[in-house]
């Protein structure tokens, strides 16, 4: 159990040790099948070869923590993007998803962390009403044609119910502080993209 | 061609077999989740005719490291103690470990300390740098193992806690591999316990724990009989209640006591839920004062409570006993385990439980340098000289 328990875990930061490693190596290796080389050496450095006792994903995850399914699929849509050129999903459905993890991130982390009384992480075990919530919101992305949306809603879910990460809860397989960051950070940058935008338009 | 045909049926047989993948289990959740169990009370109850007794020892006298703390203690299935507590160098340092002791009720004394874990074991069996350890509590499963949860700590301070835990189905002589417990969404920090477990009627436990990351709360875990958390219901919100001390007082109704973290002058905080932990009232200060320390409480089968704290508005160097014949509403304080007179002196981190033949024993810490051991009866408590 343990085993399978850090097989994902680690896989997740060995992805964004990659994901970090091909943006860097973006701005200076311009020849695609090296960059694809190297980032594939460095993953599997990084995942084998200790340093002080572990490997440089087991201290990134010591620092970190786990990450959750969502970021796994967000990470290895950036590599495949970088690396082959290739989407797992789509740009609108990417940017649904990206404003979906701010807007419920933002409320639930100061909830969370013992704001209120009311603690939302607590929807997380024997998540009944959490696991509907996401199944409604699957069918209606998927009969709204945002189908690669609706698959990805489902994945973290189905993670869950095999009990693939260490944790109990449900919220564990959908968000972590990673994850928000990068949000974050890609809507501040798409809303300045739409600012500059109207800007132009304007003058 | 036939690609192109297929491929939208394909789309869709994906989907559903992954909507099944996801509805299933929920329906099942859905029908099997059942209502939250009873508490389980204390009946055990002394013997009438006892004389009062009161004695005084060490867990650790020699306690082989500078400093010790946080010691917590649960009874054997052979009558005897098992202790454990963390020490090293001093608190937060690289070298602490758990240590722990057994006490034989034949001869009456503790066993030399032997190591149980530390950060070493726990960074090879979790795969993540840990620095330290801290708190920890033993409790009794339904099949008679141990179970030891206990604290560590990989960046930072106490407040980048997290729990883990290991099972003994050998009274404590041997522990499996630790495991960790996710408590928290943020890193999985910071999440710490001190107080001990409490037990449902269905074989699950309830473990108090306290959150120190930007807020200081206080939480009930909610833990099967595998160890792992089901559960979790916050008992505070804020920044100023950690420690809770968790008394049932029958089925359904129980109260926390909690140590204060706020602004001087401190009081002992009180919560109460009415519904077996489900749901907690706001904490309110207990006239009792206290000096930003921990406090331990434990139910008597006669129904009156009885809580062991620092009555002290400052410092730690006074340990009293207090009681309450009203459900935890006002207390009395009529003992006291240590008073140092000259100000100095600490005696604090008080762990209380009651043992199956009456008999209740406390451990705390003395000047963090020793853990101190007082064993003694209801008719002590209710004022029968020794």
């Amino acid at each position: 159990m343990s085993v399978l328990h850090n097989m994902l875990p680690l896989l997740g930061q060995v992805l964004l040790l990659a994901v970090l490693v091909t943006l860097m190596l973006g701005q200076w290796i311009k020849n695609i099948r090296i960059r694809q080389g190297a980032t594939a050496l460095l993953m599997l450095l990084g995942l084998l070869v200790p340093v002080n006792g572990l490997s440089v994903a087991q201290w990134l995850r010591s620092v970190v923590g786990d990450l959750s399914v969502l970021t796994l699929l967000v990470f290895l849509n950036i590599l495949m993007q970088r690396l082959f050129n290739f989407s797992l999903f789509g740009a609108s459905s990417r940017k649904l998803l990206l404003v979906g993890v701010v807007v419920i991130g933002v409320m639930f982390y100061p909830l969370a962390l013992g704001l209120a009384a009311y603690d939302p992480y607590q929807l997380g075990f024997l998540p009944v009403f959490l696991s509907v919530l996401l199944i409604s919101t699957s069918l209606l992305a998927w009969f709204r044609n945002h189908r690669d949306l609706a698959v990805i809603l489902l994945l973290p879910l189905v993670a869950y119910n095999l009990q693939m990460l260490e944790s109990t809860n449900l919220w564990d397989y959908l968000l972590d502080p990673v994850l928000l960051i990068y949000a974050l950070v890609q809507t501040i940058i798409y809303l300045k993209f739409l600012r500059n935008k109207q800007n132009r338009s304007a003058t | 061609m036939i690609y192109a045909k297929y491929f939208p049926v394909l789309k869709v047989t994906v989907y559903v077999l992954l909507l099944g993948a996801a509805i299933v289990p929920v329906l099942y959740r859905g029908v099997s989740e059942k209502s939250l169990p009873d508490f389980v009370v204390d009946t055990v109850t002394a013997l009438d005719a006892a004389p009062a007794i009161m004695k005084m020892s060490y867990a650790c006298e020699d306690c082989q490291v500078p400093s010790v703390h946080g010691a917590n203690v649960i009874e054997k299935l052979d009558g005897g103690l098992l202790a454990t507590w963390f020490g090293g160098s001093r608190e937060g340092g690289k070298d602490v470990v758990l240590w722990g002791a057994d006490y034989s009720v034949n001869t009456q004394t503790w066993t030399s300390p032997r190591r149980i874990v530390g950060p070493a074991e726990t960074q090879a069996a979790l795969g993540r740098y840990i620095k330290t350890v801290g708190n920890s509590v033993l409790v009794r499963g339904v099949h008679d193992e141990l179970w030891l949860y206990y604290v560590s700590v990989s960046v930072g301070g106490w407040a980048g806690s997290s729990l883990n835990v290991m099972r003994s189905t050998d009274d404590g002589k041997s522990w499996s591999r630790p495991r960790r417990l996710i408590t928290s969404p943020f890193v999985n920090i910071s999440t710490l316990n001190k107080s001990a477990a409490i037990h449902y009627s269905d074989g699950s436990i309830g473990l108090p724990v306290y959150h120190e990351f930007i807020g200081k709360f206080a939480e009930l875990l909610r833990l099967d009989k595998a160890g792992y958390v089901w559960d979790k219901t916050r008992i505070t919100h804020g920044r100023h209640s950690i420690q809770p001390s968790v008394l049932p007082l029958d089925t359904q109704q129980s109260i926390a006591l909690m140590r204060y973290t706020g602004p001087s002058p401190g009081h002992v905080l009180i919560s109460r839920s009415m519904d077996a932990g489900q749901h907690w009232s706001a904490d309110e200060k207990l006239k009792l004062p206290n000096p930003d320390s921990a406090v331990a409480g434990i139910r008597r089968p006669d129904g009156s409570l009885l809580l062991v704290f620092n009555d002290t508005e400052f410092g730690r160097n006074s340990l009293a006993l207090a009681i309450s014949r009203n459900e935890g509403a006002s207390w009395n304080t009529v003992k006291h385990f240590e008073q140092g007179s000259d100000g100095k002196g600490e005696f604090s981190y008080p762990y209380l439980i009651r043992a199956r033949n009456g008999e209740m024993h406390l451990l705390y810490t003395w000047n963090r340098k020793r853990i101190r051991h007082a064993s003694f009866n209801d008719q002590w408590v209710d004022g029968g000289k020794p």
